[in-house]
């Protein structure tokens, strides 16, 4: 009997199971064979995830590694407006307003709605972040107010080379400067990870885990020193003020290498607020905008004409007060009688006649030639967007009052990063070396690609490059148009220029609009950098001597110092402007 | 009596397995619960520490941010010039010769400070001769003392601020060209 119910469980046991796994079975069945497409694709679909891995941007630094531009991470404040109770919303803005620098009517506006997400503040800092998490109202922490992590793009210099650096639009695209330019390089390359998820959304290690990694941009090393920059802003900024001028520019090249040492315009905008950009302005007016040097013009024909052996430095000439060339007359800036000038003075006192003179000995082509070969009408190549290569007109062109003009540089446009390279061409020995910006870029694995230098372009011998330094010298001497632009101590070459502008309403050159201009080098006798001006419209009629000169004077003794450039101690070729 | 010993020579054996079986299951308790007591506590550890970490992150961002902002060269200058310091105009090096003597070279002169900012001070009293009692004063009578507010404003005359030049133009019609033809000088 024991056995009997015994054996009547076990079979109803059996019986069970097998019923369970009958239905089990079915299940698998339905499953495989019946949906089971289906639920493989839906569980594909919710199971596997994808992220963007982001590439940090790479840096932007000067010749000591300052960073000029950076990423760093931020914080982005955002609301859940649902979850803020209406009687304190007013509260809630009075609060995060200042704290996001955004007014309190637009935070009151974003955490009114009955959206579930509402951007407050973009890209703070985490120190702001901080504070506004520890916001409370009542004494408890604000519901509904949560921070999510960002990036910044940050340029802690402000002003100071941001028409170098340029910007990034708010999709982090470079849009300016040297951010455009090495955008690829500066971008990195986005990675990504995808993975599967658990019933509870969280990363399912035993399932397909893909990982992409991101690479960071890289770092773009500049061939600038940051502190020269901002001093010859500040300069150049007081000087414009000053003089009651429009605007200005400034270049600074190194001499053995063509390198940029600084590069500034007045007007600069603030890259962290593109809102201080003018409407129309140029970015970069360095590279940008175009200029007639004036008598600056004036080293191609004393280059020419010394390395021709037309001229040497006591050459005389007799010169008159004006000269009739070309189908026009054109007059020095100051009457004189007919004066025998040396060629050393026709440059120190810059003769617009004597030059002409000259230039008549050296002829039309070869002229040309040599306004080429100091890199006229042609871009430099140097690394930045939207580079001008000036106006040259081709010598099919010319009219016959073209070779009376640009001599004396006028009819001839310039930026000053090209005239500057006209001046590293006299100081480094005869050979134009085109200016370059960019001295090298370290990718994110660390691999260093610097910045090769470009050919040189022999446009003298030596020997000419060393007599024109010489016959530059005695402009900022006494008797010369640049004296204000010499330092004590020091040897210092330069050239003065003031050009008339074109006046739109007239058609013709203007008798009270000038562009003045210097460019020189320092020390003359073991030159190191080259310094370009030009000063837009100053008031009161000044000239290139009188306010572009003393700010290469501020700039030079600036730079000689932090550049550690002790004077030789050598004395200065003095030259007779005049022969009796 | 031999199947009533059996019995509880069976049952002997039982009580020990069943005890056995039920330490197992209690032995297994307890270990899964002090598995997952360790799981639960690393993960909030590691919450911790994942949050401590994200607070350094953030605390160095900011310590960078702070360090260009300050080492920026217009912070530099501000602070240089607070302190007195003013750019030198005159470059000039000491060379200290083999034989020990010093050699001047360039021209040094000294550098002009810019005028040491003034304070005006202006104060603006404002007494209050009365004050309006909120409560009965028994014993010593109150004393009503006049607030001062003193007012110091820094006039300051920035060096930089310069008189524009005068105007030194070239005196006289032919300072310019004055031919149709442009001129450069």
């Amino acid at each position: 009997m024991r056995l009997g119910r015994s054996l009547r469980r076990l079979r109803t046991s059996i019986a069970i199971v097998a019923v369970l796994l009958a239905v089990v079975f079915g299940r698998l069945v339905w499953l495989q064979a019946v949906g089971g497409a289906g639920y493989t694709l839906s569980a594909s679909q919710h199971s596997l995830s994808d992220v963007t891995l982001h590439a940090a941007r790479g840096s932007i630094v000067d010749r000591n590694g300052v960073p000029l531009a950076y990423t760093a991470d931020a914080k982005d404040i955002v609301a859940d407006p649902t979850m803020i109770d209406p009687a304190a919303r007013q509260d809630y803005a009075t609060m995060i307003a200042p704290l996001v620098k955004r007014p309190v009517g637009t935070i009151l506006k974003l955490i009114s709605t009955t959206s579930r997400y509402a951007l407050l503040g973009t890209a703070v800092s985490p120190a702001t972040a901080g504070q506004v998490e520890k916001l409370t109202l009542n004494g408890k922490a604000l519901p509904g107010i949560f921070s999510q992590a960002t990036s910044q793009r940050l340029y802690p210099g402000g002003t100071t080379g941001a028409n170098i650096v340029g910007l990034v639009q708010s999709n982090g695209v470079g849009a300016a400067g040297i951010e455009q330019s090495f955008d690829s390089v500066l971008k990195g390359t986005d990675g990504s990870l995808s993975y599967t998820l658990d019933a509870n959304g969280n990363i399912n290690p035993a399932g397909l885990i893909k990982r992409k990694n991101a690479v960071d941009g890289g770092t773009v090393q500049l061939t600038i020193d940051q502190d020269l920059q901002y001093t010859v802003q500040k300069l150049l900024d007081d000087a414009v003020k000053q003089s009651g001028a429009r605007d200005g520019q400034v270049a600074i090249l190194d001499v053995k290498t063509g390198q940029v040492r600084a590069l500034a315009s007045t007007g600069t905008f603030d890259p962290q607020n593109p809102a201080s950009i003018s409407s129309g302005a140029s970015l970069d007016p360095n590279v940008q905008q175009v200029f007639e040097p004036g008598s600056a013009n004036k080293i191609v024909t004393m280059s020419a004409a010394t390395q021709a052996g037309l001229i040497n430095p006591r050459t005389v000439l007799t010169v008159p007060d004006s000269i009739d060339a070309g189908g026009v007359t054109v007059h020095d800036a100051w009457w004189h009688p007919v004066q025998k000038f040396t060629a050393t003075g026709v440059l120190a006192e810059s003769s617009n006649v004597g030059t002409l003179l000259i230039a008549q000995r050296v002829g039309e082509h070869n002229f040309n030639d040599y306004l080429k070969k100091f890199g006229l009408g042609q871009q430099t190549g140097i690394e930045l967007p939207g580079e001008s290569g000036g106006i040259l007109p081709d010598i099919s062109t010319w009219s016959p009052s073209t070779f009376s003009n640009l001599p004396i540089g006028q009819g001839v446009a310039m930026t000053s990063l090209q005239l500057a390279s006209m001046y590293q061409t006299i100081a480094n020995d005869g050979q134009r070396i085109p200016p370059r910006i960019v001295a090298s870029v370290t990718k994110a694995d660390g691999t260093v690609t610097t910045t090769p230098q470009p050919a040189a372009v022999d446009v003298v011998s030596a020997k000419t490059a060393q007599t024109v330094r010489t016959m530059l010298e005695s402009v900022t001497l006494p008797g010369g148009t640049g004296k204000k632009a010499a330092i004590d101590g020091y040897r210092i070459a330069g050239k003065t220029g003031t050009a008339q502008q074109p006046d739109p309403k007239t058609g013709v050159y203007s008798n009270s609009v000038y562009w003045d201009t210097f460019a020189g080098m320092a020390p003359a006798d073991d030159p190191q950098f080259v310094v370009s001006i030009m000063i837009d419209n100053p008031a009161h009629g000044l000239e290139g001597g009188d306010v572009a000169a003393p700010l290469f004077h501020h700039i030079a003794s600036y730079e000689l110092a932090a550049a550690k450039i002790p004077p030789s101690g050598s004395q200065s070729k003095l030259v007779p402007l005049t022969v009796p | 009596m031999k199947p009533t010993t059996a019995v509880a020579r069976t049952a002997k054996r039982r009580l020990p397995l069943a005890v056995l079986l039920g330490l197992m299951f209690l032995g297994g308790l307890c270990a899964l619960l002090a598995l997952n007591t360790a799981s639960a506590a690393m993960e909030v550890q590691q919450r911790g520490l994942t949050a401590a970490n994200a607070s350094t992150s953030d605390t160095e961002q900011q310590l960078l941010r702070d360090l260009a902002a300050k080492q920026a060269p217009s912070a530099l200058a501000a602070a240089a010039s607070a302190l007195g310091l003013v750019p030198n105009q005159n470059p000039a090096f000491l060379r200290v010769n083999q034989n020990g003597s010093v050699t001047v070279l360039g021209s040094p002169v000294p550098a002009s400070a810019p005028p040491t900012p003034t304070a005006t001070p202006k104060p603006t009293v404002t007494p209050k001769p009365t004050v309006t009692p909120t409560a009965t004063v028994t014993g010593r009578p109150s004393v009503a003392a006049p607030v001062v507010t003193v007012t110091v404003t820094k006039s300051v005359t920035a060096s930089t601020t310069k008189s524009a030049p005068p105007a030194s133009a070239p005196a006289g019609p032919n300072s310019h060209p004055t031919s149709t033809a442009p001129g450069g000088h």
